[in-house]
């Protein structure tokens, strides 16, 4: 679910391996969290006593993890809050688009029931615009925020995209999701579309760029990797879920090759350890059949991206080859519905269909409505759109952003001693996280199992306290140069201060490579004028 | 990184819990590992990372004596040819050698020859330990004479270094002493004329020059004062004197760094320094925007700027760094096991010389110094002995002393440094010239006898 970016940055990482991060929450989680016990006292515990609905009402749009998140926070910030569901049930895509074996449908319930147990009203089965109008919900609460999601499909305007036997990817996990039986026949193709994403993003990276008259950028953020990685997620689940349906034979094709598919590398090995087929290079032509689909003819892929690094692919024509099919599962990406905004209401909406809002306060630029998540900013992951809620729920409410970084000031304070709390922590390698053997990987069952105890407790005595610093007292300082001898991985150095272009030529400064540091903690010991301290980081929360 | 298939799983559990604990061994070598004893003695595991060998030198004493790293370039044998260290493994071997001679000997005009004789024929090993020692002591004449050359020609005398090249020839003269001290010991003909050879040349001192080798061998000539007095210098007050000395100079060559980078200047050269070093260590611009070169390091902090104001305090420049143990440690080891095999075998090769009793009434012909006096000796034949006996070794002594501080030029490449070398091979061609010739090319009345005609030559 997590693409665990805090395992990217972990310092750890530059020694041998990151800290497996994400198997420890999820350890400790599942030791301590909503899954780990039938009651809420724990939840209750670490809340404190849930306040008094006193605040001004809030409406929420959407009961995916966003929308969730947001009724968490403003339920627990004073405020009576709505969430209003089109579907039957609460969760959104962690329920309808996202397959179980990545996400436990019981663990989805209990965090569902924790929110929920705080006192939030819920209405299911709820659409707007159907069931009740977008004027009532302004008049019924003081702000709104939308968190509708994208539950549209996009289209793929190929021949033959609408036989029989063509599905949108949304749509077939949104039916196997909820336990419908789909018909899929033999033979399977799941067309994939990463690339869309990515040229959905580039699409709104251009449109900024030409307002502020700025050149085209060549290069996407992170934001939008991320978008194009989500795509491609959902067209492996795609054709993992139809394996797992019992279909033989089942084939991806991609128009990317194998280095420039926006996918990670375990992802693609598992799903062709699991027995898929991945074709790269080749293009979608034409779906082909009569009333039912019957193969789908590609064609070669000369390139994919444009020599500004945009996403335009060229094929090689007389090359058409056909795919024997009964399924053809497009994976092209999806849109936001917001059919149900009044025209008159003066919504500004993107260029990809979303809702503009100002990326830090989330605020639409209609004063009561917030917007965020997928319905905002186009498909990204679980984790964003929980953020987005989060945020969402601090501007509503009027405090500081809870995810802005800017926000904390860290201060590092002398610590009076300092000792690892284990004598072997340099010397333990990343704990394996266990998972399910391939031949079990059948049904809707985990793959990952996650870590026993013992084993989150070897893997978290790996950690290096990269919270801890040395701090240097200057005036203390005899420049024996004892620190650098002790230290073992050579990130101490004593160089002339004016050559560093810090101080003058009768100085002598001293650089630490905090990358290379382990917070061993040896040239504290040493320094024998003791100018060398070990340091906590403390976070100091602004506002 | 450590290998943890060997570090027992239970075990680093344990040391979760409980720091400390070795979780490098398992079975009852660990329960033995683990024990309040065991730990109390050796107070670290052995873990296979730079963490675990940087904590074995931080906390064993004998390792201490060395800094825990040192750059790659020290292992070259190229780089010092060991010889420092040669020396005072020799000095070792000398200490082990005498304190086992001194079990046997009595320093008396009377008994001394014949304890020497007893060595031969009845004390176990006794002659080869007395002929280990004997070329032990030349030996390290002559690898302390190679050591200052050595010094010499790297210009590692140089600033901040200069007092330890004063150091290293406080304890060339101490050598100078022990070996000329011993010489006398084993009271025959050759140790008697060696040093009265030498002695005499106190004489020509202006002024003092009676009064000094009256006080050095206690008398007109020498006597059992004068072997009692040689004999408590050799085995008490040089030995100590050449610790202190020893223990200066070899704590001074740790705190200095290791020698000078040939071809490089000096981190300490005036305004010079090593800008190639620190343009690796900072960047140009900011650091965070390098992130993708792997070459360039990643977030450098600067932890303070502090004031120069001790000599001894150097620029320590991230070289590319080994830990002393085990990289320098192995060949240190393989070094002094080499220096050990090769006097044992000179001991059991060539006999250490014993002539007749020591014979006051008797001159041997030619009576030659030490072989390290004999320059002097070759050159008193010729000069008036004020010049060549006082003068030229008095210079010489203070030129070398005053070396460091007189010449000024803080290059230590040849190239840049031509006038001086030039003077000191002038002077060790002159200084070996003298020395063959008077070992070699004298006989008896000083007379010119090259060896193939006879060998007058003793050692």
């Amino acid at each position: 679910m997590c693409a665990a970016p805090c395992e990217t940055a972990c310092r750890r990482g530059t020694v041998d391996a990151p800290i497996a991060i994400r198997a420890l929450k999820r350890f400790v989680s599942e030791r301590f969290g909503v899954e780990s016990f039938d009651g809420d006292a724990v939840w209750h515990e670490a809340h404190g006593d849930v306040p008094p609905a006193d605040g001004p009402s809030i409406g929420i749009v959407g009961g995916g993890p966003g929308g969730l998140a947001a009724a968490h926070d403003l339920r627990l910030a004073g405020h009576p809050v709505t969430v209003y569901e089109a579907q039957g049930v609460l969760g959104g895509m962690m329920v309808l688009g996202i397959p179980e074996y990545r996400l436990p449908r019981a663990l989805i319930e209990r965090e569902i029931e924790a929110i929920l147990s705080l006192g939030v009203d819920v209405r299911t089965n709820c659409r707007i615009g159907e069931d009740i109008t977008f004027d009532d919900l302004l008049d019924r609460h003081a702000s709104l925020f939308l968190a509708v999601g994208t539950a549209r499909a996009r289209d793929l305007d190929i021949p033959g995209h609408d036989l029989d036997g063509v599905f949108r990817a949304v749509e077939f996990l949104l039916n196997v999701n909820q336990g419908f039986h789909v018909d899929l026949g033999e033979r399977v193709v799941v067309v994939g579309g990463g690339n869309v994403a990515f040229d959905a993003a580039r699409t709104a990276l251009r449109a900024a760029a030409a307002d502020a008259e700025a050149p085209a950028p060549t290069s996407l953020g992170p934001e939008a990797v991320a978008t194009a990685e989500r795509a491609m997620t959902t067209t492996l689940d795609a054709a993992r879920a139809a394996r797992r349906a019992g279909v033989r034979d089942v084939t991806v094709i991609a128009l990317e090759s194998p280095d420039e598919i926006p996918a990670a590398a375990e992802e693609i090995a598992d799903a062709e350890a699991e027995g898929i087929r991945v074709i790269y290079r080749r293009g979608p032509h034409r779906v082909v059949g009569d009333g039912h689909v019957t193969g789908l003819e590609t064609v070669a892929v000369a390139s994919v991206f444009d020599e500004q690094g945009r996403f335009s692919p060229t094929f090689i024509p007389d090359t058409e080859a056909t795919i024997d099919a009964d399924t053809v599962i497009l994976a092209v990406g999806q849109a936001a519905d917001l059919d149900f905004l009044p025209e008159g209401l003066g919504v500004e909406r993107t260029r990809a269909g979303g809702v503009q809002v100002d990326p830090a306060s989330l605020r639409t630029s209609h004063p009561r409505l917030w917007a965020g998540g997928d319905a905002a900013f186009g498909p990204r992951n679980l984790i964003d759109a929980i953020s987005d809620g989060r945020r969402a729920a601090a501007s509503i409410h009027g405090t500081p952003d809870p995810i802005d970084a800017t926000a904390v000031e860290i201060r590092l304070r002398p610590l009076p001693g300092y000792r690892r709390l284990a004598t072997a922590y340099d010397a333990v390698e990343r704990v394996e996280i266990p998972s399910v053997a391939l031949a079990r990987r059948v049904g809707f069952g985990e793959v990952e199992v996650g870590y026993d105890e013992a084993s989150a407790r070897l893997e978290a005595l790996r950690c290096l306290r990269c919270f801890d610093n040395i701090m240097l007292r200057p005036e203390l300082c005899i420049l024996c140069g004892l620190c650098v001898d002790v230290c073992p991985v050579d990130c101490i150095t004593i160089v002339p201060a004016d050559d560093a272009g810090v101080g003058t030529a009768s100085q002598s400064a001293l650089l630490l490579d905090e990358e290379a540091c382990i917070r061993c903690g040896l040239c504290v010991n040493r320094c024998p004028p003791g100018a060398l301290v070990m340091a906590e980081a403390e976070e100091v929360v602004h506002g | 990184m450590g290998e943890i298939t060997e570090l027992d799983r239970d075990e680093l559990l344990a040391d979760a819990l409980e720091p400390g604990n070795d979780p490098t061994v398992s079975g009852w070598r660990g329960r033995v590992a683990r024990s309040e004893a065991w730990r109390s003695v050796f107070r670290h595991p052995h873990l296979d990372t730079p963490r675990g060998r940087a904590l074995q030198s931080f906390s064993n004493v004998f390792l201490h004596v060395y800094p825990v790293k040192v750059p790659a370039r020290v292992l070259r044998l190229r780089y010092s040819w060991r010889l420092g260290y040669i020396a005072t493994v020799l000095f070792t071997i000398l200490l082990a050698t005498g304190v086992y001679l001194m079990f046997f000997y009595t320093p008396s005009t009377t008994a001394a020859y014949g304890d020497m004789q007893q060595l031969r024929t009845g004390v176990g090993f006794g002659q080869l330990v007395r002929n280990v020692h004997r070329w032990s002591a030349h030996l390290m004449v002559l690898v302390v004479l190679l050591h200052l050359a050595r010094v010499f020609f790297a210009g590692a005398y140089k600033r901040p270094r200069q007092f330890n090249w004063v150091l290293g020839l406080a304890l060339l003269a101490t050598t100078l002493g022990f070996s000329f001290t011993g010489y006398l010991l084993p009271w025959d003909q050759l140790s008697y004329w060696a040093v009265t050879v030498g002695t005499n040349l106190v004489n020509y001192v202006p002024i003092a020059g009676t009064t000094i080798r009256d006080l050095l061998i206690g008398g007109d000539q020498i006597n059992q004062t004068t072997l009692l007095r040689f004999y408590v210098l050799h085995v008490a007050v040089l030995p100590g004197a050449l610790g202190l000395f020893l223990m200066v100079h070899i704590w001074r060559v740790r705190k200095d760094g290791f020698a000078v980078r040939r071809g490089g200047v000096g981190a300490f050269a005036e305004g010079l320094t090593d800008e190639a070093a620190t343009a690796m260590i900072l960047p140009p611009g900011d650091p965070a925007d390098d992130d993708e070169t792997a070459a360039t390091p990643g977030r450098v902090r600067l932890l303070g700027v502090v004031d120069r104001e001790s000599v001894t305090a150097e620029e320590r420049l991230v070289d590319d760094t080994v830990f002393a143990w085990p990289h320098l440690l192995v060949r240190h080891a393989v070094v002094a096991l080499g220096t050990c095999a090769l006097v044992l075998a000179l001991g059991v090769s060539f006999a250490a010389p014993l002539r007749d009793l020591a014979n006051p009434e008797l001159t041997p012909e030619p009576a030659k110094a030490p072989w390290y006096f004999v320059g002097l000796q070759e050159l008193l034949s010729h000069f008036d002995p004020l010049v060549a006996g006082i003068f030229v070794p008095a210079a010489a002594f203070l030129g070398f002393l005053l070396l460091p501080y007189v010449d000024r030029n803080p290059a230590t490449e040849a190239k840049h440094r031509k006038v001086a070398i030039v003077v000191f091979v002038g002077l060790i061609v002159i200084a070996v010239v003298l020395t063959v010739i008077g070992l070699l090319f004298r006989g008896p009345g000083w007379q010119w006898t090259p060896p193939w005609t006879h060998l007058y030559f003793e050692l």
